[in-house]
């Protein structure tokens, strides 16, 4: 009796995960970190990642800079050091 | 009973209908192919190799769009090794590496068609061998017309295939896309004749974005990643040139 329901969910599982297998991206923390290199600024790896809204990001990097990151009005990404 | 069969067909199916999802072979494995006829005429028993597209990295593009007709003639005429050659390291620019890597494909494929290769001299030896390398032959003239066929740079299937890639966040995009954007507006101001900048100073902001981007793709997806170095000279063409930049879409 209990094996349809584990084949169903051994079918499930595997329809959920083999997409995401080849569609992994990097972690936000990789964007952000890539972003702030992209500005030109000093960041070996983002920490914490505080959101503040859509597109609005405080980072915290483990050298102990802090980034305001942020898409402005003008669809620009936007980097400012704290 | 009848259940666990259906659940085992389903099973089936979606593993069937996930099969497409995986990632294609990266165009490095194919991009030797274009060198491989010359060596392994005798060697390849008339078998196609694997891909005889000159330029790999544009033929696993989706959309590929032929070039406008400036830019095909301009490629025939002007050299552009970068973006003549495949994108893989294997398939080098020289055409005694590219023969190298025809050998070692050969060697790799079919290794009693090696010694083919190796023992037949030019003339008639034994009766096998001659109706071989005739048939090689005759299949292989028409491969070793399509590589002289200019690559075409396909900026749409790159930009559609950088957009799509997953190997960059979507701020690191965004960011790339205000960097691109800033690069041609100096372009069209260089163009215009309104900006002083030089176009020295151009290719230095052209090799430091395309590094940046190459940088970001190399491990993620090597495949885009090889495509857009190869097209490097390509794309500087398309922009350095006046008629070429407003002939195309970025003007």
């Amino acid at each position: 009796m209990h094996q349809p329901i584990y084949f169903l969910a051994l079918a499930t599982t595997l329809v959920a995960v083999t997409p995401s297998l080849g569609a992994e991206g990097p972690s936000f923390g990789n964007d952000l970190k890539a972003t702030i290199a992209l500005q030109g600024m000093p960041c070996d790896q983002v920490i914490q990642a505080k959101r503040n809204g859509d597109s609005d990001y405080l980072a915290t990097c483990k050298d102990g800079n802090r980034y305001h990151v942020f898409v402005n009005p003008q669809g620009r990404v936007v980097v400012q050091k704290l | 009973m009848h259940g666990i069969t259906s659940l085992g067909l389903l099973v089936l199916v979606s593993l069937a209908a996930c099969a497409p999802l995986r990632p294609s072979p990266p165009p490095d494995a194919v991009g030797t192919a274009p060198a491989a006829p010359q060596e392994t005429d005798t060697v390849k028993n008339g078998t196609p190799p694997p891909a005889e597209s000159p330029a790999p990295a544009m033929a696993s593009a989706p959309n590929l769009q032929p070039p406008p007709a400036g830019q095909a003639a301009t490629a025939e005429s002007a050299p552009t090794p970068a973006a003549a050659k495949p994108p893989a390291p294997a398939a080098t620019s020289s055409p005694a590496k590219a023969a190298g890597a025809a050998k070692a494909a050969a060697k790799a494929k079919a290794p009693s068609g090696k010694t083919f290769a190796k023992t037949s001299p030019p003339d008639e030896r034994t009766a096998p061998p001659a109706p071989q390398a005739s048939v090689a032959t005759a299949s292989e003239q028409p491969k070793a017309e399509q590589p002289k066929a200019p690559p075409a740079l396909d900026l749409a299937s790159l930009e559609q295939r950088l957009r799509d890639t997953h190997a960059i966040g979507v701020f690191t995009k965004l960011s790339l896309k205000n960097q691109v954007d800033d690069l041609l507006g100096a372009f069209r101001a260089y163009h215009a004749g309104q900006d002083k900048i030089s176009l020295t100073a151009l290719r230095q902001r052209f090799d430091l974005l395309l590094l940046k981007v190459l940088t970001l793709l190399q491990d993620g997806d090597p495949p885009l990643a090889s495509a857009i170095s190869s097209s490097r000279e390509a794309i500087w063409g398309m922009l350095a040139d006046r008629e070429k930049f407003q002939k195309s879409q970025l003007g």
